[in-house]
């Protein structure tokens, strides 16, 4: 009898030769084909490693053949799985029973400690946060620029006429000083000396050197400049 | 009885269907566990935790399909389980890897032990399917379901098994005469 031709496995290396031969070799071992397949094989009679698996596949038959020595269940195995599967049943039990019970008993102790609070039985009310107050915004840091332009502004709007006596001067600083910003902590005003009074209170140099009211002007107002200029601030907060 | 009915009444709690259950699988699992391990004591340690993950994880088998591979196929996975963990132990005396054959000495015992020296050679896979087809007559559609791989893989594993095996043979001397095989008994597929 032929054994049928199987295929063999994609990325076996038998030589095309003896592949006929392996797969009856094979059919044999699987048993869809006698052993008298072996005998029938010509190209084993030329191929000496066909030969020798051919020869070696017979044996393996007669060895498969003879009954395999017996894995004889030991004596009490059974009886042993049996009491290993009560046991591990039990414990399985007992591991349900503790995890139950746990969790029983966390749900008691959270019931108890929410029947303690002085809100019970609803939920502990809260004081609501307080809302933080915004912090106070720090003053805009002073710019010469800007402080000269607003004396400018303010003598510019100054009602007083220019050409009046030399002790409106101090009315006109005052409405310089009134023009600088209120968090200024640092009056201008101290650190400008007072003004005088009278002429009769200026030194006879600048008495003889006086100009008329409106270079006094200037002269007051190139002052003052010079004071503001020389005016620092405190470093604003960063 | 049918297994699905044997599985049923396990799951009622049935200690005679237990016990049933553990005869009717106990050859099987502890001879398979014996040739993948090689070793009697490990085979009954091993055979214990197959039952007990049987017994676990019956209420998840599928009634439609055979439980005999489904069984072999956990037994299987224990044996891996087990040789990895063992392999990664110290290395045991060899007298305690020795399987003990008590039949007396003569050339066809001296073939048949080095057969079984040639398939305990051979890679695990190799020798599980081989060991399956060969000496515990699953069919290949079994051994699929045992090691959880497609034929044409159990196919090509047990072609490249038994070429191993016989070039070993020829290594050995043992195929330079021609013997006459003794008639190959018809396989029964146990179910």
């Amino acid at each position: 009898m032929t054994p049928t031709p199987r295929e063999l496995p994609a990325d076996d290396d038998t030589p095309p030769a003896c592949a006929p031969t392996v797969a009856r070799v094979q059919a044999v071992l699987d048993g869809d084909a006698p052993p008298d397949a072996l005998a029938a094989d010509p190209h084993a009679a030329a191929c000496a490693t066909c030969r020798g698996r051919t020869r070696a596949a017979r044996l393996m038959l007669a060895a498969l053949a003879a009954p395999p020595p017996a894995d004889t269940v030991p004596l009490g195995l059974t009886s042993s799985i049996l009491a290993g599967v009560r046991a591990d049943r039990r414990a399985r039990v007992r591991r349900w029973a503790f995890a139950a019970g746990g969790l029983a008993a966390a749900v008691l102790v959270a019931a108890w400690l929410l029947a303690r609070t002085p809100h019970a039985p609803g939920v502990a009310l809260e004081q609501p946060a307080p809302i933080p107050a915004p912090a106070p915004t720090p003053p805009p840091p002073l710019r010469i620029t800007d402080e000269m332009a607003k004396a400018g502004d303010a003598l510019r709007d100054s009602t007083a006429t220019i050409t009046g006596p030399i002790a409106d001067t101090s009315k006109l600083f005052a409405a310089f000083t009134d023009a600088m910003p209120a968090a200024n902590p640092a009056p201008v005003a101290p650190a400008v000396d007072p003004l005088r009074a009278s002429l009769a209170d200026l030194p006879d140099a600048a008495r003889s050197g006086l100009e008329p009211v409106t270079g006094t002007a200037q002269k007051a107002f190139h002052r003052l400049l010079l004071d503001v200029g020389a005016f620092q601030p405190g470093k604003p907060k960063s | 009885m049918s297994d699905a009915a044997l599985v049923r009444r396990c799951l009622s709690g049935d200690p005679a269907a237990a016990r049933e259950l553990v005869e009717r699988f106990q050859p099987d699992v502890y001879g398979l566990c014996v040739r993948l391990l090689a070793h009697r004591h490990d085979a009954e340690d091993v055979a214990q935790e197959v039952f007990l993950r049987v017994f676990r994880s019956l209420a998840r088998w599928d009634a439609g399909r055979p439980l005999r591979p489904w069984v072999l196929g956990i037994a299987v996975n224990r044996c891996r389980t087990w040789a990895g963990r063992r392999a990664k132990g110290p290395e045991l005396a060899d007298y305690l890897h020795e399987t003990p054959d008590h039949r007396p000495a003569d050339d066809s015992t001296e073939l048949a032990r080095e057969l079984r020296a040639a398939v305990d050679d051979l890679r695990p896979d190799y020798r599980t399917v081989f060991v399956l087809f060969h000496e515990r007559g699953q069919s290949y559609e079994e051994i699929a379901e045992v090691v959880g791989r497609p034929v044409g893989t159990v196919k090509t594993w047990l072609h490249r098994a038994r070429l191993e095996l016989l070039d070993r043979l020829r290594a050995r001397g043992f195929a330079l005469d021609d013997v006459t095989p003794a008639p190959r008994p018809a396989r029964t597929h146990p179910t």
